[in-house]
């Protein structure tokens, strides 16, 4: 019987680090043994130097196409016929299958698979198109691999991480989310990204008085921002994380690298 | 003529919030004018204050403003009861059901196909796109769905299940098609285009229009001063000039002014020191931009920033298409 890994979903909305969150996660895994980050499509994220792959939906579609038709040439001449392509470059639920089920044979092998999904809105919609392939084909090669990756899928073995960030706009949106993941069965978890670290208690003053004065700025314009309104911004923010309990939190700069700082500073004088 | 104006960048960086802005800040002009918004996480409602769904356009408590956040969901199967005459075989269809089941893809083309219809009642569309790649997607939309309703394709798309013994190459995909799903599923799908190609005239009209307006659209970049969001929009920016549509004009968002910094214990320090050198290398990739201060206050930032953004906004409709150098 081949050993089996994990498989850990990455999800949360645009632009609360993800990706970063991902890598992370990865170099979590490889501590324990054979780990590997799957990303989709063109991502401008650096990897923080874990192994991982990139993947075009398309191409997974054409790889699990030659899977089943046991045939590359075969496979490539379908997907490469003009409309063909053209349904298939609109046909999100299939490139959605096709990626996870490129991701399940990592995991066949035993690996654990960080897989970093897109943005919220196209998350669920990922993770529901495997049932609702298997329901739609009730039999026949589709059918057998959707029931197989959906055993794997909602599978003990299997995670999801919604990310979010210490802010109320954008936590309430991943509550939201996990909570609809809950209800299709999965796991999901949540990781509060970019938590400031512990300001020191003088620095902590309510925003109010660390405004500035009307007459300064134009109409709720913070043209000017001191340093103590950012300051209490952090322990807003802390205070905030720490009340969600999450599963993991992330430091707002990791890892922190002093020097780097310099040679950023030195760069841009 | 409707002059459209889409907003793209990576995420997390203030698009929708900005588009809320622009599109304020044309209404203040006199311009009737439509936000709306394409990515599914629907945040605008938050950025106006506002408490309907909007699914469709919704005249806001500013004059002129009009905001439009369909909803992923219900877009399709609203054009679907549209345009069929008996729509009803067609969305109990189990393939109808397995795309609307999981959306993403369909409701674009929905929204697309829905522009035009909308546009001759507005001065100004002011689109505010999903993060980066999916921002280009949308752009494409209108043409790949037209590429699909070409007569040729969709006879070809229903004639699975045995259907086109004439068409070349048919048989060879439509056997190996059927090693992979059920008889009754293909068959499922071939009704689908065959219901399609019969309003398939008229949903390319739309698609025509669509493409017409994204044709002509004006294209602003966003960006915060973040790594990942100015590597992002430069990103973006090289697509859209290898596209042959330069972006009109940059905003970076939040960005500071210079502040005085913390003593040397405070953790603070470095992140604020940080925070002006991102924002001036920022500034360095971008030194055309159009700088936007963080807003204090998250419920007004519309309201705040539309003042900074009259220029932009007089540019993005001055028909002869001068380019915002600040």
């Amino acid at each position: 019987m081949t050993r089996r890994g994990r498989l850990s979903l990455v999800t949360g909305k645009g632009g609360v680090g993800k990706s970063t969150v991902a890598a992370v996660l990865t170099q979590r895994a490889l501590a324990h043994g054979p780990a590997r980050l799957l990303q989709v499509g063109e991502n401008f994220h650096a990897p923080l130097g874990v192994p991982h792959t990139s993947i075009d939906p398309l191409n997974a579609v054409a790889e699990v196409a030659s899977q089943l038709l046991r045939s590359r040439t075969l496979a490539r001449f379908i997907t490469r016929r003009p409309t063909i392509a053209a349904f298939l470059k609109i046909a999100h639920g299939i490139q959605a299958f096709s990626v996870l089920e490129y991701a399940r044979q990592y995991v066949a092998k035993g690996e654990h698979v960080v897989l970093d999904l897109p943005a919220t809105g196209h998350a669920l919609a990922w993770v529901r198109s495997v049932r609702i392939l298997r329901r739609v084909a009730l039999q026949g090669l589709a059918h057998d691999l959707a029931s197989r990756l959906e055993s794997e899928l909602f599978h003990e073995r299997t995670d999801v991480y919604v990310v979010t960030l210490p802010e109320r706009f954008v936590w309430k949106e991943s509550a939201e989310l996990q909570r609809k993941l809950h209800e299709e069965g999965l796991r999901a978890h949540l990781v509060v990204n970019r938590v400031p670290p512990p300001t020191n208690a003088s620095e902590s003053v309510s925003p109010e008085i660390a405004a500035p004065p009307e007459s300064a700025a134009p109409s709720g314009i913070a043209a000017f921002e001191p340093w103590r309104a950012e300051a209490a911004r952090w322990s807003a923010q802390r205070a905030l994380a720490l009340q969600l309990q999450p599963q993991l939190m992330l430091p707002l700069r990791f890892p922190p690298d002093p020097s780097a700082l310099a040679a950023e500073l030195r760069e841009v004088a | 003529m409707t002059q459209t104006v889409l907003l793209a960048g990576s995420g997390g960086v203030g698009k929708t919030a900005t588009s809320a802005a622009l599109g304020l800040s044309f209404a203040e002009r006199g311009l009737r004018t439509l936000v709306l918004t394409v990515d599914p996480a629907r945040r605008l409602s938050d950025s106006l204050a506002l408490d309907a769904d909007a699914s469709v356009p919704m005249k806001t408590g500013i004059s002129n403003l009009w905001v439009w956040m369909p909803k992923a969901e219900d877009e399709f199967p609203r054009l679907i009861r549209e345009m069929l005459r008996n729509p009803d075989p067609f969305l109990e269809n189990p393939v109808t059901e397995a795309l609307l089941a999981a959306p993403a893809g369909v409701h674009e083309i929905a929204v697309a196909l829905r522009l035009g219809t909308y546009a001759d009642s507005f001065d100004v569309l002011v689109i505010d796109t999903a993060p980066h790649q999916h921002a280009l997607d949308f752009l494409d939309t209108p043409n790949t769905v037209r590429q699909l309703l070409r007569r040729r394709s969709l006879s070809f798309l229903s004639a699975f299940g045995g259907l086109g013994a004439n068409i070349p190459f048919h048989r060879t995909i439509d056997i190996a098609v059927q090693r992979i799903l059920p008889l009754d599923v293909i068959r499922a799908g071939a009704r689908f285009f065959a219901e399609i190609a019969n309003v398939g005239p008229a949903l390319v009209r739309r698609a025509e229009q669509a493409e017409r307006l994204i044709a002509a659209a004006r294209f602003v970049l966003v960006s915060d001063t973040s790594e990942a969001g100015v590597n992002g929009a430069a990103r973006l920016d090289e697509l859209l000039r290898s596209r042959g549509t330069p972006p009109h004009a940059t905003i970076l968002n939040r960005m500071h002014a210079p502040v005085a910094l913390p003593p040397h214990d405070s953790p603070l320090r470095d992140e604020l020191m940080r925070h002006q050198a991102n924002a001036a290398r920022a500034r360095k990739r971008f030194p055309d931009a159009l700088a936007l201060p963080r807003v204090a206050d998250t419920s007004s930032v519309p309201a705040a920033l539309a003042a900074r953004l009259q220029r932009l906004s007089l540019s993005l409709v001055n028909p002869r298409g001068e380019r915002l150098v600040s």
